[in-house]
């Protein structure tokens, strides 16, 4: 619903943000990543906790940003949610359309130019929806 | 309808945030990114409403990044509080929910938590007594956006 005069406050993604700021920001990514493919999965946090092999208190954590996540808590999670958290712990869902990808991501929708070279990926393969990577990777979704 | 009151969007690249903001005055986001020392609070509101936007709501109770509806509020004035999580603390900002489809939410101000000796929830009387009458505001808006529209 933006509007077609609104102004743009964008460039505030651009400052400068120290350690501890970036840690909670990736805390919370992850944390909104996660929970949004739980939805799609339709997977409670008793649920992915038993997946996860991991005490409900953990996945709790996880929602609420207050777990200092490890790599080995990373790969639980995209084992047990069949996802990749790997690309700055951001989500991406593309799905092409009459060759033009369309990004369904606001993050990957940040860098448009990407767009018809991962369009072009995806017809040469046949993919009508997949998780693409910084290192040029396409995952059939 | 309140003319000395109007909802101001701001574009945060793909999402909008909707601020109310008085006549004359700047929006307090504006006021937040035009200081030097308080930018780094801007950036983290805008970083921290862009995700809430996109992630939902449901997600933001989950989170606790959005709390309520708020205790002690006289009426039936949806008020919430968006929680911007720094390090140690968060910044707090008043939030009205519109009732249309997406329970769009409109931001009132910032305010700080546990000021006051008789703050309720965490939240001072007088900034609630504040929330109160802007989400009212709010509403009448918002209900006129929508019956333009």
């Amino acid at each position: 619903m933006e509007a077609t005069n609104t102004e743009s406050l964008e460039w505030l993604f651009d400052e400068h943000e120290s350690a501890d700021e970036l840690l909670v920001d990736h805390k919370m990514d992850i944390s909104a990543s996660v929970f949004k493919r739980m939805e799609e999965l339709g997977i409670s946090k008793s649920g992915l906790a038993k997946r996860m092999g991991v005490d409900n208190a953990v996945v709790t954590r996880i929602i609420s940003g207050k777990q200092n996540i490890t790599l080995k808590t990373i790969a639980k999670l995209e084992e047990a949610l069949n996802f990749k958290l790997d690309s700055g712990f951001k989500y991406y869902e593309l799905s092409a359309h009459v060759g033009m990808a369309t990004m369904t991501s606001p993050y990957v929708n940040d860098h448009p130019k990407n767009a018809q070279g991962i369009a072009a990926k995806l017809d040469q393969r046949s993919i009508t929806r997949c998780y693409s990577f910084p290192n040029g990777e396409l995952v059939a979704a | 309808m309140r003319e000395d009151y109007r909802i101001v969007p701001f574009g945060l690249g793909g999402v909008s945030m909707l601020v109310l903001t008085k006549v004359g005055s700047e929006p307090f986001i504006k006021e937040l990114c035009t200081n030097g020392k308080t930018r780094g609070d801007a950036s983290l509101i805008a970083r921290s409403v862009k995700r809430l936007l996109i992630s939902g709501q449901e997600w933001g109770f989950q989170s606790g990044g959005l709390k309520g509806p708020l205790h002690g509020v006289r009426g039936e004035i949806a008020l919430y509080e968006v929680r911007c999580a720094k390090k140690r603390t968060v910044l707090r900002l008043m939030t009205y929910l519109h009732n249309d489809s997406e329970r769009t939410p409109v931001f009132l101000f910032e305010f700080k938590g546990h000021q006051a000796s008789e703050s309720i929830g965490g939240i001072p009387p007088a900034d609630l007594r504040r929330g109160e009458d802007l989400a009212v505001i709010a509403r009448q808006l918002m209900k006129a956006k929508g019956e333009q529209q």
